[in-house]
């Protein structure tokens, strides 16, 4: 592993420098996206800047069609995981609102 | 169903935070993360900013849960979370999607400005575990939430190391502007220098060249003055 320069030492040499997504096909389109969606959201979200027309977008949808058609690949339904909360089988078991009885 | 609650707060204003939160990983204290993908994500008309991911982790599972509910080579768990900038709010709220018909660990974070002080932040965060079903439920129920209680130290050390990284950076932006326009001005100046060196000895050539066509002009090797030269 390359020597680490860096004031944390150790902690910095194994380390890689941008998290990558569940397929490695998706890996450019993250990056970037991350890296747009990052500089928005210091610079124009955080300032009140929210209704001009978000830069990232396009690269999001692409970037998150690729992440869904890995998860089809895979037999992960993106439909079913964003109902998830909702359609768990254990909602039924905890106090979280929600009334009894799954979909 | 066993229920776990904490509090921390950090030494940094609210709006560095919530910018460490969506860059947390990788990190060195939670190397097991393998992936986070975005799903959706959009604003809504008060401005608040709804995001839906996906993460996985490599390992992590205690081998006495493995035993009883199988060894997934991958764990993967559902996000959600609200980012409010007028009210400076961020809640996370995540649940894991494998073994969620027998196991359901559901987290909670709300990062704030700390009430009694602006440049401090408060995380409060509560997590409810429940096993169904399967055998030593409870037993199962206590050590995760041991587990969340030990992730949640690991998770905090983990913001401090991405908080003071984006410091880090910063500093080094602004060192780096300053470094090319100290390195522009020598470049620069070692060109032009160069250029005067090379233009100084193209003309001391030229005048020796300008010298030996006038040696060769003349018959005699005495040195030509004026009136040496022929007369055209």
């Amino acid at each position: 592993m390359a020597e680490s320069k860096g004031e944390s030492g150790k902690l910095m040499d194994h380390n890689p420098k941008v998290m990558d997504s569940l397929d490695k096909k998706c890996n450019d389109l993250k990056h970037a996206y991350d890296s747009c969606f990052n500089s928005w959201f210091s610079e124009k979200f955080l300032k009140g800047n929210y209704k001009e027309a978000i830069p990232c977008e396009s690269i999001l949808k692409m970037y998150s069609d690729c992440v869904k058609e890995a998860m089809k690949a895979r037999n992960m339904d993106p439909v079913l995981y964003a109902k998830h909360w909702e359609e768990s089988p254990m909602r039924k078991f905890t106090d979280n609102g929600g009334k009894n009885g799954t979909t | 169903m066993k229920f776990w609650t904490s509090e921390y707060t950090f030494n940094h204003p609210w709006d560095k935070v919530v910018q460490a939160a969506w860059r947390k990983y990788p990190n060195p204290m939670n190397p097991a993360v393998a992936s986070i993908d975005v799903l959706d994500r959009t604003v809504d008309e008060k401005g608040v900013l709804h995001t839906h991911r996906i993460l996985s982790s490599k390992w992590g599972i205690p081998s006495w849960v493995q035993n009883i509910m199988g060894s997934p080579s991958i764990m993967y768990s559902n996000e959600k979370s609200e980012v409010d900038p007028n009210n400076k709010t961020m809640v996370l709220k995540s649940r894991n999607i494998t073994f969620c018909s027998n196991i359901a660990v559901d987290e909670h974070l709300v990062y704030s400005p700390h009430p009694s002080d602006p440049a401090k932040t408060l995380l409060k965060q509560e997590a409810v575990v429940l096993v169904k079903g399967v055998p030593l439920s409870s037993y199962m129920e206590s050590l995760l939430t041991t587990t969340i209680s030990s992730n949640a130290n690991k998770g905090r050390q983990a913001m401090n190391w991405v908080i003071s990284k984006i410091d880090e950076e910063l500093k080094d932006l602004s060192n780096t502007a300053s470094k090319s326009t100290d390195e522009f001005i020598h470049h620069t100046k070692k060109s032009l220098d160069d250029i005067t060196v090379s233009a100084k000895k193209s003309m001391d050539d030229l005048s020796s060249v300008a010298k030996k066509s006038l040696d060769d002009l003349l018959p005699s090797s005495s040195s030509p003055g004026p009136q040496a030269l022929p007369k055209f």
